[in-house]
């Protein structure tokens, strides 16, 4: 069988440890997700679900436990190389998409790679096709402020996947779109999944996690993985 | 004590650093008694973070630490405008014991945290901090030298007596004078220059010699090189005083190293030390790097880094000769004889 892409072991984060106010948003999670696959992490608010997907994401580190994607214990890379790491390897959507406003719709797709060195060219070439994919290209130089919220979802999808990343995060990517955005969103995942990217989606809409593309649901409760 | 602003300056930046070092040498022992990367205990993330944050501040503290010898420098050559007798550095740090020391100690100790500064820029391009244990024991290991620093400023700062006479750079860099400047001074410029550029010929030859295919670096020849190094700083630092001050002050009797510092003589000791300090600290860590010896990942940072301080180091040391003998060229061309 071969290695997950994801594999966690006892992670935990303890904010203001030792202190009157200590928090443990997330505590001994362990849990693989296999290439390819599409897993939802469910729980209520407060379950520690984001926190999770952070630690995950390289966004934050865990107090302690291991994070390891495709083969490399990222938990324990050093600031500057978790976020190199963050920057080739994964994709991120966040809950509010997190997108430039004034911008159009190729330079917000466009923005990750700026510090990564690849020239002008094949960028615009990468965001030119991912526009297609994403029935986008009619919208390339419009501001982002002008679109709507379902494109919006897909500029932020677009710009996720632009580094060339193999492992989706998504943090409650529909708490914000209405049932038909959601149902197209899902479509676009499904798409996503097919093209054999793997999926990790934070969420507690049942629209999400009682869509057909979902191979697992993971239930989180007060910070602990519980089934 | 005069309570001079330089003097001022000094004692309240070495402090301060002073501060930053202890503390930074606390979280190096700890770390280094702790470590154990293959561990994702919570005691091992908050080293790592520990790490992260003592080889930031450790970065800067060292490069403002090797700043300060210039300004211990700058702060003696404005000392002498209130200290009687003194003309120049010489006399302000002569003036009293702990002055010339202090000096000693600052070049020794530019040297020595400008390679811990580039081991910890060699750890930082690793994933795995390979050299963490042994730069921050390195780092535990020269923090004496600092303490030694703190000393001998409080001791230099408190005994500067603005009623003591002090001596000129005349009467200390004279070949008839005793003492180590005496005997720089009187030093044959034959046989310093002779020494000199017998240290140059070799090192260009070694760096030749490395470049060909086939090379085997080993950690005996780093060391050698290291010393090489060292050996080639000195004899600098002697043709400095007993050959090139001649051709600057165009003076039989100015063998003074610090007045080439000034405005009168166009600042060209600037470019002079600079380009020898960073000749002597980039081809001494190079040899040093060797020395200590890496395999895998670390061992391919290593000698990309080796590359870069072998080819900085030259090129420094190709400037210092040019800018060091170019007034004897020039004095050569112009009266077509030597002094």
């Amino acid at each position: 069988m071969e290695d997950p892409i994801l594999k966690t072991v006892n992670v935990t984060k303890i904010y203001n440890q030792g202190k009157q106010n200590e928090v443990v948003p997330v505590r001994n999670a362990s849990l693989t997700v296999e290439e390819g696959t599409a897993v939802v992490l469910q729980g209520p608010s407060g379950s520690g679900k984001t926190t999770l997907l952070s630690m995950i994401g390289c966004q934050i580190k865990p107090t302690y436990g291991e994070i390891v994607v495709k083969g490399k214990q990222v938990s324990k890379l050093p600031e500057k190389f978790a976020n190199l790491h963050k920057r080739e390897h994964i994709g991120f959507v966040f809950q509010q998409f997190h997108l430039i406003s004034d911008l159009s719709v190729l330079d917000n797709i466009i923005l990750p790679l700026l510090p990564s060195g690849i020239p002008p060219g094949e960028r615009k070439c990468r965001a030119e096709e991912l526009l297609e994919e994403f029935e986008l290209m009619p919208r390339k130089q419009f501001k982002v402020k002008d679109l709507s919220g379902g494109e919006q979802q897909r500029v932020a999808i677009c710009r996720s996947l632009i580094n060339g990343c193999s492992l989706l995060l998504a943090d409650e990517p529909t708490a914000h779109l209405d049932g038909q955005l959601t149902i197209e969103f899902l479509k676009y995942m499904t798409h996503l999944k097919e093209k054999g990217y793997t999926i990790l989606i934070a969420s507690h809409d049942p629209a999400v996690f009682k869509n057909g593309m979902v191979d697992r649901i993971i239930e989180m409760n007060s910070g602990e993985i519980v089934s | 004590m005069i309570l001079n602003p330089w003097i001022l300056t000094m004692l309240t930046g070495h402090a301060a650093l002073f501060f930053v070092f202890s503390l930074a040498t606390i979280n190096a022992w700890w770390i280094f008694s702790g470590w154990d990367f293959t561990s994702s205990s919570e005691k091992q993330y908050g080293l790592e973070k520990r790490t992260y944050l003592v080889s930031s501040v450790m970065n800067l503290t060292l490069i403002i630490q090797m700043l300060m010898l210039f300004l211990l420098v700058m702060a003696a050559d404005e000392l002498a405008k209130i200290l009687p007798g003194a003309m120049c550095a010489t006399g302000s740090l002569s003036s009293n014991k702990y002055g010339f020391p202090l000096l000693m100690i600052k070049i020794g100790s530019f040297f020595i945290y400008f390679v811990w500064w580039v081991l910890n820029y060699l750890d930082n391009q690793l994933e795995d901090y390979p050299l963490v244990r042994k730069k921050y024991l390195a780092l535990v290991c020269i923090f004496p030298v600092m303490i030694s620093e703190t000393i001998l400023l409080l001791l230099f700062a408190v005994n500067l007596n603005p009623t003591v006479i002090a001596s000129c750079c005349g009467s200390i860099y004279n070949e008839s004078s005793a003492g180590l400047g005496g005997t720089m001074a009187g030093s044959s410029p034959l046989m310093t220059l002779t020494l000199f550029f017998g240290v140059v010929s070799i090192v260009l030859i070694w760096h030749m010699i490395e470049n060909i295919r086939g090379y085997r670096p080993t950690k005996k020849k780093g060391g050698l090189e290291a010393l090489l190094w060292v050996f080639l700083f000195v004899t600098a630092l002697l043709t400095v005083i007993s050959f090139i001050s001649t051709y600057i002050y165009e003076m039989l009797s100015h063998k003074c190293p610090f007045c080439l510092l000034k405005a009168e003589y166009n600042y060209i000791g600037v470019p002079l030390y600079f380009f020898l300090f960073l000749a002597t600290a980039t081809g001494l860590t190079k040899g040093v790097l060797q020395w200590m010896g890496a395999e895998g990942p670390l061992g391919e940072k290593a000698i990309w880094l080796r590359r870069r301080l072998g080819q900085m180091s030259i090129f420094s040391l190709l400037v210092y000769i040019v800018v060091g003998y170019s007034p004897f060229i020039i004095y050569y061309i112009r009266t077509g004889r030597t002094i």
